[in-house]
Formats: C-alpha cells, sequence, structure tokens
C-alpha cells in the first residue's frame, strides 16, 4: 500500500467517525445549537429565566474557553428565579393596519453611517441587537414618562404631565409612584399613547423574560420559582393602568433615583396596538423572546420625531420626520440653550460608508450633511475639515474614561503602596501632552468634565494638584533636599536645601509610600535622582523577597495607539521604581478575555491592564457600583469589577447611592465614593480625548453642538436639525 | 468517458472528506478565539451581570464546546446553517443571499475584465518580446500587481470620484456605495432584486451566446462558426442594456452600473497585471515548441500563430486560475468592501469571525470552501477538454 492510499484511508476513517458521531448525536443539543434557542444541554435547568446566586458562588462562567468546566449541573444555582409578572391576560390579535406612512417633503437629512443597522425591531434592538447603530435608527422612534434634555442632561417629562417624577411612598407590601400622563400625546398613528400601552411594555419584558436593556429598564422582581418567594433585589411587582392616562409602577422595596425615574421612568414605551398580536402569537411558541424579535418593525408606530420608515441590508435605511410629533414647536431650555422642537425634516436617510476617508470625501462632496460615529473622526482628517468652508468641525468632551486597572488579588498590586507609588510616576501631563501631541488629556475623576450637572471640579482639580504640584523637602529617607551652593565668591560653597518638585519630588514621594509598605532595594540599589533624570532601582523586594515580573496589558497599536502607547510609559514608571515590568500591548478580544473570564482555577490572571469604559446615562451615574461594588466582583457575579476591589465603606455609600432620593443626596455621596477611589486607586485614571465630529452646515443646522459626547450621543438631533438658513 | 466518470467519483469523495475535515478545523478554529458573544455587555455598566449568562444560554453558548461541534455538523448536513448570533435571530442563510448578489455583480464583473485583459495583454507581451512595449508594460504591470490596495484604491476614489467631479461639474464616476440613496427613495424595487435580474439577464444572455456558438460550431465551416461566435457574443453584451432600457427597472439598473465603473476598474486595474503576466510567461514557453516552428514554416500568418496556435495552448495555467478565482468570487473582498463601501459577503464574514458570530462565519465560509472544491474539480475537467493530451 503506497502512502498517498494510506493517508486517504485515515481521512476516510476520521471523517467517517465524524459524521457519525454528528448523526449520533441528541436531537435537543441539535436544535439548540443551529438555531440559537434557549434550551439547555441534558440533565441541566432550563435557564432561560433569569437567574441568580444565592452566596458568592460563581454564576455560569460566559465564556467558550469556559463553559466546558462550567456547564454541568452541580454548577448552576440552587434556587432559580423569574421574573415575578403580573397574572396574564390575552391580547386582541387582529393584525395591525399601520396607516401608509411617506416621506413629508422639505428637508432631507442626509447622514452616513459606518456600520449597517441590522434590525428594524425596537424590541430585537434593545437586547441581542444593541448595537448603537441601530439606536441611531430606532432610538428617536419611541417615548418614555420621562426624558433627558441635551446639553443640560435635565430631566424633563415626556408622557408624564409634570417634571417632577415624585418618590415612591410605602403601599401595602411595596412602594409605589402614581404618574399622571398627558392627554394630547398620540402614536404616529393618530392614536392616543396611554397608560396601557406602558403596562403592555413592562407585562412583555416580565412575561418574555426580555433580557439585554429591557432589563435595565423594567427591572421586575424575582421570585423562586419553587416557593414563589421573592429574592432579596429591588424590582416592581406592578404596573397597573389606574386609568387610561394614570399608570402606577409597584416595587418590592423603596427604590431609589436610580430605579425612580432612572430605570423605569426613562424606558421607551411600545405600542399596544402595534404589538399586541404579534406578543400573542409569540406566547403561543416555544420561545417567546424569539418570536417576537423575529418580528418585522416595518410600520412600527412612533412616539418621537421621526418613524422608521425602510432599510434594506448594507444599503440605507430610512426615517421620516413624524410631523403629527406631540411635541413638535415645544420651546426647550437646558444647559443655557433655548431652542425649540421639530421635527423640522421630512426625510431622514442612513447611508452605508466602510471607510473614514470616503465618508469625509462625501461630506465636502455635498453627499451627506453627517456622519454618525460613536468614536468621532479620526484626528487626521480633522484638516480636511477644517479647511472647507462648507463644514463645520466639533469637538466635545466624551462620557467616558480610559483606566490604568489592578489585580488587586495578588501582590505587589494588592499593595496601596504600590499603586500610589505608581500613581505619582506616571506623568500624565508630560503623556497626554508631549508624547500623544494633544489629542488626549488627562484625569483624575471618573466623572468626565463635560457631564457639566455631576463634574466637580473643586475635588478634580485638587487631585490633581495632589500629583502635579507635589513639593517636598525632604527625600524618602528622611534627609533634607541639598544642593551644591551657587555663589563661591561670597562663601556658598555648602550644600544648601532646596524643595523638590516635579518629577524628583514625584519619584521620593513614590519610594516613600512603597517603603512605607513593606518594598525594600539591596543596599545601594535604590531609585535615585541625578543630573535631572532619574536613577532607575533595582532589585526591588516586598517583605524581604524578590519581586516576580509584572505585566501590563493593553490594547494593540492597532486598536488604540494611545493605549499602547501609554502602556510602554507605565512599564517604564515601574521600571523606574526597580520592578521588572513589561507592557503588552494586544489583541482587544484577547485582553478583555484575560481580565474579565477566570481560568481553569477561578482566577483571573492578570496583573494590570488598560481598557476604557463608557459611562452609560450620563444623567445619573450609575456606574460605581457596576465597576467597584464588592457584590459585582467578577469572580462572585461575573460582575464588571474585575480587579477585586472590596471596600466596606465603599460598598455602603454605592447602596447609600442607590437610595438616595434628590440630586444633591446623590451627587455627594457619589464624590465620596470618588474620593474613595482616588485614595485607594483599584484604576489609575489615565487620560480621555475628545470626540471629533462634523457637519456640513451649508446645508443643515442644530440648536447647539456643545454636548456631551457629541451629536450622536443624541442620536444626530433628528429632532431639532433644521435646513441651514 | 467511463474513466473520466470513475475519476470525478473519486475526487467527489475525496472532496466530501476533506469538506468534513475543513468544517471540522474551521469550527475549533473560530471557538479558540478568545470570548464569545456573550460579553458584548461587558461595556454597558447599566445592564445587570447576570444578563451575559443569559445571553449566553440563549444563543447556545453556555453548552459544552463538543456537543456545539456535533450539533453544529449534524445542523449543517441536514441543510440548516443555523440562526446568526450577532444579528439574532436573523437566518444565516437571509444574510448570506442577502450579500450576495452585489459581491457577485463586483467581483464577477472585476475578475472576467481581468482575466480577458490580462490575457490579451499577455500575448501580446510575450509576442513582443524584447521590444520597449514590452517593458513598459511589465513594468506597469508589476507596478499594479504590487501596489498597496487600500491606497490605490482611495486614490482611485479622490482622483476620479472627488478631483474629477469637481473640475468637470459632472459627477463621472460617484464617490462610494453601489447606489445613490436619493435616487432610491420610494423605490418600488429593492436593491437586491435589481442586482438578482442583472445577473440572471446577463448570465441568459451569454447562455445563449455560447449555445448559439456550440451549434454554429458543430453545423457550419469555421469562418461562418467565428462570425456567428462574435456576433452571439456581441448580441449577448449588448441585449442586457436593451432589456434594461424597456424595463421599469433600468433606472436602477442604470444607477448600480454607474456605481460597479469605478470598484472594477480598480479591481481590474490591480488584479490583470497578475494574468498578463501568468500568461506571458505560458506564452514564451509555448513559443518555444517544434509546433510554432512548423507553422512559422508553413507560413502562417503571424496573427494566427499567435491567436490560434500559441495563445491557446497557453491558456491552459490561466483557465485553472481563472476558475479558481471564479468560485472565491463570492468571498468578496474586505478591503474593496469596505473602501468603496459596498458591503458584500466579504466584509459580512470579516465583521461575523471579528463578532465571533460562529454559525455566520461556518456558514459562509462553508460555500466558499464548497465553491473552491468544486472548482478544482471543473478545472481538472478542463485540462481534459482544453488540452487533448490529458487524459483521465
Amino acid at each position: 500500500m503506497n502512502k498517498r492510499n494510506r493517508v486517504l484511508r485515515l481521512m476516510v476513517i476520521f471523517a467517517a467517525l465524524a459524521m457519525v458521531v454528528s448523526a449520533c448525536s441528541d436531537d435537543d443539543t441539535g436544535t439548540t445549537a443551529a438555531t440559537a434557542a434557549t434550551t439547555t444541554t441534558e440533565g441541566t435547568e432550563p435557564t432561560e429565566a433569569p437567574t441568580t446566586t444565592e452566596g458568592t458562588e460563581p454564576t455560569e462562567a460566559p465564556t467558550t474557553t469556559a463553559v466546558e468546566e462550567t456547564t454541568t449541573t452541580e454548577a448552576l444555582p440552587e434556587i432559580v428565579y423569574v421574573n415575578a409578572c403580573q397574572p396574564d391576560t390575552p391580547y386582541d390579535t387582529t393584525a395591525y393596519a399601520p396607516p401608509a406612512y411617506a416621506a413629508a417633503g422639505g428637508t432631507v437629512y442626509r447622514t452616513g453611517i459606518f456600520q449597517d443597522t441590522t434590525t428594524d425591531n425596537y424590541w430585537a434592538y434593545m437586547d441581542p441587537q444593541s448595537t448603537v447603530w441601530n439606536a441611531y435608527l430606532l432610538g428617536p422612534t419611541k417615548p418614555a414618562l420621562f426624558g433627558t434634555n441635551l446639553p443640560g442632561l435635565d430631566l424633563t417629562n415626556d408622557l408624564a404631565t409634570s417634571d417632577d417624577p415624585g418618590v415612591a411612598a410605602a403601599d401595602g407590601d411595596g412602594f409605589s409612584v402614581t404618574v399622571p400622563m398627558r392627554t394630547d400625546v398620540t402614536w404616529s398613528d393618530g392614536t392616543p399613547i396611554t397608560a396601557h400601552d406602558v403596562v403592555f411594555t413592562a407585562d412583555t419584558v416580565c412575561q418574555f423574560a426580555l433580557g439585554g436593556n429591557w432589563v435595565a429598564s423594567y427591572q421586575w422582581a424575582q421570585t423562586d420559582e419553587a416557593t414563589g418567594e421573592f429574592s432579596d433585589a429591588l424590582g416592581l411587582i406592578g404596573v397597573t393602568a389606574v386609568d387610561d392616562f394614570t399608570v402606577k409602577f409597584t416595587w418590592n422595596k423603596d427604590p431609589g433615583l436610580a430605579i425612580w425615574p432612572y430605570s423605569v421612568g426613562v424606558a421607551p414605551v411600545m405600542s399596544k396596538a402595534a404589538w399586541q398580536a404579534v406578543a400573542e402569537d409569540a406566547k403561543a411558541s416555544e420561545d417567546p423572546a424569539e418570536v417576537l424579535y423575529a418580528a418585522s418593525g416595518a410600520g412600527d408606530a412612533s412616539g418621537g420625531p421621526t418613524i422608521f420608515f425602510a432599510r434594506e441590508a448594507g444599503a440605507f435605511a430610512e426615517s421620516v420626520g413624524n410631523l403629527d410629533y406631540y411635541d413638535n414647536g415645544r420651546a426647550v431650555s437646558s444647559g443655557g440653550v433655548d431652542f425649540t422642537t421639530g421635527p423640522f425634516i421630512g426625510d431622514q436617510t442612513f447611508e452605508l460608508y466602510g471607510d473614514q476617508s470616503a465618508a469625509v470625501l462625501a461630506l465636502k462632496a455635498g453627499e451627506v450633511d453627517y456622519l454618525y460615529n460613536p468614536l468621532g473622526l479620526q484626528r487626521g482628517l480633522l484638516d480636511q475639515i477644517t479647511g472647507d468652508a462648507n463644514l463645520t468641525p466639533i469637538v466635545n468632551a466624551t462620557n467616558g474614561f480610559r483606566y490604568l486597572a489592578f489585580n488587586m488579588r495578588r501582590d505587589p498590586m494588592a499593595r496601596q503602596g504600590f499603586r500610589d507609588a505608581l500613581a505619582f510616576m506616571i506623568d500624565k501631563e508630560y503623556i497626554t501632552g508631549s508624547v500623544l501631541q494633544g489629542v488626549a488629556f488627562p484625569l483624575y475623576a471618573t466623572v468626565p468634565e463635560g457631564n457639566t450637572s455631576w463634574y466637580n471640579a473643586e475635588l478634580a482639580d485638587a487631585w490633581q494638584a495632589e500629583i502635579t504640584d507635589l513639593a517636598l523637602d525632604t527625600r524618602y529617607d528622611g534627609t533634607p533636599f541639598m544642593e551644591a551652593g551657587e555663589d563661591e565668591e561670597l562663601g556658598t560653597e555648602d550644600d544648601v536645601a532646596y524643595t523638590a518638585t516635579g518629577t524628583e519630588a514625584r519619584l521620593h514621594a513614590a519610594v516613600s509610600a512603597l517603603m512605607a509598605d513593606g518594598f525594600s532595594w539591596p543596599e545601594g540599589q535604590e531609585p535615585g535622582f541625578a543630573d535631572n533624570a532619574i536613577v532607575p532601582g533595582k532589585g526591588i523586594m516586598l517583605d524581604g523577597a524578590p519581586v516576580q515580573e509584572i505585566t501590563i496589558l493593553a490594547p494593540g497599536p492597532g486598536y488604540d495607539p494611545l493605549r499602547a502607547t501609554f502602556s510602554l510609559f507605565v512599564a517604564q514608571a515601574a521600571k523606574d521604581l526597580g520592578f521588572n515590568a513589561t507592557a503588552y500591548p494586544t489583541d482587544f478580544n484577547v485582553l478583555v478575555n484575560a481580565v474579565f473570564v477566570p481560568d481553569d482555577e477561578g482566577n483571573l490572571d492578570f496583573d494590570m491592564f488598560m481598557l476604557g469604559w463608557s459611562l452609560g446615562n450620563p444623567a445619573l451615574p450609575t456606574y460605581h457600583e457596576s465597576f467597584w461594588a464588592g457584590k459585582n466582583d467578577t469572580l462572585i457575579n461575573d460582575g464588571n469589577n474585575n480587579t477585586g476591589f472590596n471596600d466596606p465603606e465603599f460598598n455602603a455609600l454605592v447602596e447609600e447611592f442607590n437610595a438616595a432620593k434628590t440630586f444633591e443626596e446623590a451627587y455627594d455621596i457619589m464624590w465620596q465614593m470618588e474620593e474613595i477611589l482616588f485614595t485607594q486607586k483599584p484604576y489609575i485614571l489615565l487620560f480621555d480625548t475628545g470626540i471629533i465630529e462634523a457637519y456640513r452646515s451649508a446645508t443643515i443646522q442644530y440648536p447647539f453642538t456643545n454636548t456631551l459626547s457629541g451629536i450622536q450621543f443624541g442620536n444626530g438631533f433628528p429632532g431639532l436639525v433644521a435646513a441651514a438658513s | 468517458m467511463l474513466k473520466l466518470f470513475i475519476f470525478i467519483s473519486k475526487r467527489s469523495v475525496q472532496m466530501l472528506l476533506l469538506f468534513v475535515i475543513f468544517l471540522t478545523v474551521l469550527f475549533f478554529l473560530l471557538e479558540a478565539q478568545p470570548g464569545d458573544l456573550s460579553q458584548q455587555y461587558i461595556g454597558n455598566p447599566d445592564i445587570p451581570p447576570e444578563e451575559k449568562a443569559r445571553l449566553a444560554a440563549r444563543l447556545g453558548l453556555d453548552m459544552p464546546l463538543f456537543s456545539r461541534y456535533l450539533a453544529y455538523m449534524k445542523n449543517f448536513f441536514t441543510g440548516n446553517l443555523g440562526n446568526s448570533l450577532s444579528q439574532y435571530p436573523t437566518p444565516v442563510t437571509k444574510l448570506i443571499f442577502d450579500a450576495l448578489p452585489r459581491t457577485i455583480v463586483l467581483f464577477l464583473s472585476a475578475t472576467l475584465l481581468a482575466y480577458y485583459l490580462g490575457f490579451v495583454t499577455g500575448k501580446v507581451l510575450a509576442w513582443r518580446r524584447g521590444k520597449m512595449s514590452e517593458y513598459l508594460l511589465t513594468l506597469g504591470g508589476v507596478g499594479l500587481y504590487t501596489v498597496f490596495y487600500p491606497w490605490f484604491a482611495l486614490l482611485m476614489i479622490w482622483t476620479f470620484g472627488f478631483t474629477l467631479s469637481n473640475v468637470t461639474g459632472i459627477r463621472v464616476f460617484p464617490i462610494n456605495k453601489f447606489i445613490d440613496v436619493s435616487d432610491w427613495l420610494g423605490s418600488p424595487f429593492t436593491t437586491n432584486q435589481v442586482f438578482l435580474r442583472m445577473i440572471l439577464v446577463a448570465v441568459l444572455s451569454m447562455l445563449v451566446a455560447a449555445v448559439a456558438t456550440v451549434i454554429a460550431k458543430q453545423r457550419l465551416e469555421i469562418r461562418q462558426a467565428i462570425r456567428v461566435r462574435n456576433i452571439a457574443f456581441l448580441l449577448g453584451v449588448v441585449f442586457p442594456f436593451i432589456y434594461f432600457f424597456f424595463s421599469a427597472m433600468g433606472k436602477y439598473a442604470l444607477d448600480i452600473l454607474h456605481h460597479t465603473l469605478l470598484p472594477v476598474m480598480t479591481l481590474a486595474l490591480v488584479a490583470f497585471a497578475g494574468i498578463m503576466l501568468l500568461t506571458r510567461s505560458a506564452m514564451l514557453e509555448t513559443l518555444r515548441e517544434d509546433y510554432i516552428l512548423t507553422a512559422r514554416a508553413k507560413g502562417l500568418p503571424e496573427k494566427v500563430i499567435r491567436d490560434r496556435h500559441a495563445a491557446r495552448n497557453a491558456l491552459l495555467p490561466v483557465v485553472t486560475s481563472l476558475v479558481l478565482a471564479l468560485a472565491f468570487v463570492i468571498g468578496g473582498g474586505i478591503i474593496t468592501e469596505t473602501v468603496f463601501s459596498w458591503p458584500g459577503v466579504g466584509l459580512l464574514l470579516y465583521n461575523a469571525v471579528i463578532l465571533e458570530d460562529i454559525p455566520l462565519a461556518m456558514g459562509g465560509l462553508s460555500v466558499i470552501a464548497a465553491l473552491a472544491l468544486i472548482g478544482h474539480l471543473v478545472a481538472d475537467i478542463l485540462y481534459a477538454y482544453l488540452d487533448p493530451r490529458i487524459r483521465y
């Protein structure tokens, strides 16, 4: 038998084996993977309903790699919680007949997008297809009881009669709030928007166990599937229509601002008339959520300034102006700007571009009026825009930050002295100003300066001064800073004392912090400062033992050159102190997986990493709980707190913040949390960049352009944009 | 003939086995990427942590790896490519077939044009060996063949799409995209309907021309057959234009055609040089053959020797290359699709891989693999047709 035949036989055996095994596989398993349904593997409990855990056992590991080890029965929580829904009532199954919408004529607002929209279904957009591109298209089409005005980020009434949401009061076994609704509000099909629409939306989220942003909007209480007992978590236990224009929300616990009004109060409301037939059909199916998400959103009723009109995958999407919009002509005053809401356009197109350079050429050529992009335009394109009289560039602060995080579960990152030392040594001003040529700016508080409602300039500036204006009279060994006398003729040849500032002061402060926390160097190997430069330390030890190599993971230069560059300077800062530190700019997915997904032993295997956060709703920054609360430790509940930071005082403040009922109260608590973060440093905040946008001022105008995260954050202002005067 | 049938049967079995191995390797390669789609909520602090696990369960990502593999294989061979995870619950087949028509129109046109240009210039190059035109064409061809494509494509857009329009005041070439959206608002047709009609009409026209040519070759003497062939193919090219002139889709087809010109030109300019050099080297080999010397000795005209004796024999590697290139046409091209804002199968698959949308990536790549395997088989069969010395 020749070699070729042997290889062929091997191939036959292999393939046959694969096919036989494949054919013998379990039917349920097959269906699940192929259709991405929600059933689980043999012997496991269904996991479609939301599940929580008791105590601190990890829930299901979320990744491919870890799935193999954790999908067995013993990994599942003992108690299965399900949404505590209201009694089901059948809906009218008469098919909805939308009116024939058409472009209203007048101004066409032509916009460019860089990734395709993927759905016309608002339900799906809020959960599995929650991309920012879908948000630009569908976001402006749904009303809420309350909204947030830009640029001031102040709460305003939308469907509610008043912009005062009130507070929940004790009501039987729970806490409730009753909201009177406006009677002059209508869907684009002309029917009134009522309390029944709100109830329908909330009930659908509950009964279909919708996830993603729906959970963030309508957070229902959970009950033990077996006993019916409520879980400890706060959630809705009732949403009822008192009458056609009054809706009542009831929770199992007293809700703070984060829940009322900033969760359910600003949640989108869907048209019952448009969706009830689909929902009723879905209820009868094996997977109601999938049926709901798969339904077409064409003809869906709008309660916003635009109506979704058409979408062709890969080509374009179109919205038309909702000229019967109930708030058309409403005078608004926000953030010092007075304006009137529209729509002032008849039509909006979303045209797909694959490349920013080509898209900017299209903008210059007048093919589009505005380019949507959550990351803004590349700085290199700013010159092209600046030189064109028909275009206006805009630069705004963003609602986010980029940071260096520590794995506080292992030394030396667990040591406060190490984190303090690194904070002193990382010269953010030099790196952002000189190395990065001013494209980024240093940060000292997590709240962005652009969030004018929540930013505390006094505190942030003071924290910055603690680092940048540092002045020391004594060295880390307690001796005064001395330098050679300057004037030999005056007989001042002896050394004179001086006050160290800048790099020298920061180095000594860093070394002091390290020494105070058990770090030491071999004799004569301490870091020093000579001839205006740092003399790096060598062989640093912790509690007498050598410190192992530490690594800094950062996104690669292809993904984010700023962080990749920054990581090299962070590594150098650690090296200057005598640590064996290495920066590893790496693939973004690899990085995220490394820092958020536990390894086979259930540990997070990293030392330090650099990433960035986008901060959600700027009207009420709730991210402190998500990023740093002990209960959200990644190893406990798969949360976003992967540093392992767990400070009792901070945790208590998180609960106080969640329970706060007024802005003032929440503001004070939030800055107490910020102070703890600045002091204990689970993160060292590094920098952020502004967002660069451009629009064709020769053809369109906006009432304001100075707004947090730019025009794209307001979904391109389809209700405000007008033809240039 | 029986031997050929046996050969095809053997190759088909081999191809099937290879395909199973390909699917297996592909599945585990894609799965080996770090993370999965359930991590999309990590970036949103407003979404509770439990949602990651719940999304994983919804997408079937909480199942053991091997179970997912088995399920995928079983479903694949029963014709079910599943639902996309990144565009859940849209079926994979719908996404692929949505992107396919525009990919075929762009890349098929560009491939055929590039091969035609490459073959014609290649044979001329070989024939004019040592002359200035050979040096210039070779130099230009190599330059285009090695150009940094993203830069070249942007340069073409800037020159022909932007600057030319600014200078002349006429929009000679669009900047990018495959339609002018403002012309399509309120259109009774979708772009895919028009694309599909364009493909259908073009294919039918060419089929009719090919059938006419074959019949003419069998029934007419050679000169008349050649004349029929030329007329048939001319009509095959002209007929789609006549059809769309009288069709309600005409305006829309013209818009697509207008947008196709620049990317096709760019692709063909870059791709033709490779074919040209391939043809040139094959021709140079052929020109050394004894039968070329014999043809010259017989006093045949130079054009006849070049086109009918040398070029036809030099065609073999070019045709092989063409068949394989056609098999990969549906894969599109990420750079072209990105720079020309022409979202097709290439970008769809790229995003699927990046987003770890395993069903979509598997679905698309397996279709391409299947076509590539079939392409190899077709090339083998064509060998026998083109070169009488080859027999199976």
